[in-house]
């Protein structure tokens, strides 16, 4: 701040002219709005965030014509709090854990201390999701999950799926509770 | 606990280091087999056993006494990656039929010897 | 607060408000409501050079001037909506400086014995390298804990693709030959404590993922006592040295 006024006070020495009254109008501006930067990264990192989904892992939930068009579903992600009260069926968003910089949206099939039926990549046929770890799955055949990277833990959870904003005729909220179950899956009593 | 990973014997490193973590055989200058003793630079790294003599005062003497572990850096094509070669070092597969080995194997055992009465070093909180 | 008084005050007089909004966008002493404007007082007051060198007249100075007279509110202050918006930014700016760039947090816990102290070390965080970027084996890590909500410090032993112990080795005691290994698996990094009697680590919980690492410990602060970089204990050795 005080570089600016150095700058203000010098740009006004040399006289009122155009060109700095430019500039005062440019670093102005600049920082009226830079100043909102911080807070939108802030809230698109915490509260909530709109973002497209890629991939045809959760087909037909997400993305049904994957295969058909380049349509993108946009999600509303939901990030506050995201970590606590998980449940069987919500569909979340979390860091993968094969590239901490890709970010991966699947189904909690297991809570932990359930015991999951595996499906084929997975070397053993059960597993059993151990303390803070949730058993992840996406809905379409072609997804790479749990199946391959076994539970993950819940702290990589970033986000909730809770509303479809873009295709008009599948907009709304999610209702994840209504989702059936999976089969195969013993459940522990939470 | 994440993913699934076998776990593999000690004397089975050197044949386990030629595959990287895509379960790829790792690519080296001329297509050679990496040996962790030959091809590998040998570092060290202190950790301890330490145990806090009176846990119900705040500052307790602590006793520690050292662990020395070993590691190899070694060079593919993809960059580097390090073995730890504590338990490694000295064992049959280290020592090569090379003509450096012998005497390093040596040094390796007397080297296990020293870390037997590994010196008691102590430290007060 | 008798500055905020008076805001309110002309806030509510009749016609005030159209006035006071209008303006808002083009007026550049609006400017000082960003987070930078927490200026000691004692620095050269703004609005004063400002409004010497504005001569753009169609821009309701008359108010600040006014305001100016009468003594009492600085002009970075404004509205007190501003003044709260200012806070927000602030607040924001900060966190992510804190969550993004570097943090300090207190540790305590025997299980990084000899390098940290059981209790009132402050760590010095570098939030540069979370998800462990840049970390190499033998750094001190911060981490979210995988089976609980805490945050632990450890130290890195394996990257992705490195051969780890997966247990303690036996104090080098005739451990040569024994205890089972494994490679760390892609994307995950494997994290024990320097106090290996002490410490819950990957040998319980197996490998951690890269994107639990919340950054990198670069110091330690004891405070009013002490500052210490942590270096990296990694050495280059010539052999197993036997003195």
């Amino acid at each position: 701040m005080a570089a600016r006024w150095a700058w203000g006070s010098a740009a006004a020495g040399r006289g009122t002219g155009l060109r700095s009254r430019f500039f005062r109008h440019l670093s102005h501006y600049l920082i009226r709005y830079a100043t909102w930067i911080p807070p939108l990264i802030w809230f698109n990192a915490y509260v909530a965030e709109v973002t497209f989904i890629r991939g045809p892992s959760m087909y037909p939930f997400l993305n049904p014509h994957y295969n058909e068009s380049l349509r993108k579903d946009l999600c509303l992600v939901w990030k506050l709090y995201s970590q606590e009260g998980l449940r069987r069926g919500m569909v979340v968003t979390f860091r993968n854990p094969y590239d901490p910089n890709r970010t991966t949206v699947k189904r909690i099939v297991g809570l932990p201390g359930d015991v999951v039926k595996t499906k084929p990549p997975y070397p053993y046929e059960y597993a059993v999701v151990p303390e803070g770890h949730i058993w992840v799955e996406g809905d379409g055949d072609k997804s790479q999950d749990s199946n391959h990277y076994g539970p993950i833990s819940a702290r990589l959870v970033t986000g909730r799926i809770t509303h479809i904003l873009s295709p008009w005729d599948r907009a709304g909220r999610v209702r994840w509770w209504e989702h059936p179950l999976r089969a195969g899956v013993h459940r522990s009593a939470v | 606990m994440a993913p699934p990973c076998p776990n593999f014997p000690v004397r089975h490193l050197s044949t386990a280091a030629q595959v990287n973590e895509d379960g790829k055989m790792r690519k080296t200058d001329g297509g050679r087999r990496i040996d962790l003793a030959r091809d590998c630079e040998l570092f060290g790294l202190v950790q301890y056993e330490c145990i806090v003599r009176h846990p119900e005062l705040a500052d307790s003497p602590v006793q520690c006494w050292p662990v020395q572990r070993w590691f190899r850096r070694c060079q593919d094509k993809k960059g580097s990656f390090t073995a730890e070669t504590t338990a490694w070092e000295g064992t049959a597969s280290a020592i090569t039929p090379t003509e450096s080995a012998p005497s390093e194997g040596q040094g390796v055992h007397k080297s296990a010897t020293t870390l037997q009465t590994a010196a008691k070093s102590s430290k007060s909180v | 607060m008798p500055s905020l008084t008076y805001n309110f005050r002309r806030l509510l007089r009749p016609g005030a408000l159209p006035r006071f909004v209008k303006p808002a966008i083009p007026s550049p002493k609006l400017s000082y409501s960003s987070p930078f404007s927490s200026s000691p007082p004692s620095s050269p007051p703004p609005s004063s050079t400002k409004a010497d060198s504005d001569p753009s007249p169609n821009e309701p100075n008359g108010d600040t001037k006014d305001r100016h007279k009468a003594g009492s509110a600085p002009s970075w202050l404004g509205h007190p909506f501003r003044v709260i918006l200012a806070t927000l930014k602030f607040v924001a700016f900060t966190h992510l400086l804190w969550e993004y760039v570097i943090s300090m947090a207190p540790a305590s816990g025997p299980s990084m014995l000899p390098t940290f102290e059981v209790l009132g070390e402050w760590l010095l965080v570098s939030k540069l390298h979370r998800f462990g970027r840049d970390v190499a084996v033998g750094d001190v890590v911060a981490y979210n804990i995988p089976i609980n909500d805490e945050v632990g410090v450890k130290r890195v032993l394996g990257l992705p693709g490195d051969y780890v112990l997966m247990d303690t080795p036996d104090g080098g005691v005739g451990g040569a030959g024994s205890g089972s290994m494994i490679q760390v698996p892609k994307g995950h990094c494997w994290i024990v404590g320097d106090n290996l009697v002490a410490s819950r680590d990957s040998r319980y919980f197996g490998p951690v993922p890269l994107a639990l690492i919340r950054g990198k410990v670069i110091a330690t602060v004891r405070p009013f006592s002490e500052f210490r970089w942590i270096v990296n204990p990694l050495r280059k050795a010539d052999g197993p040295s036997d003195d």
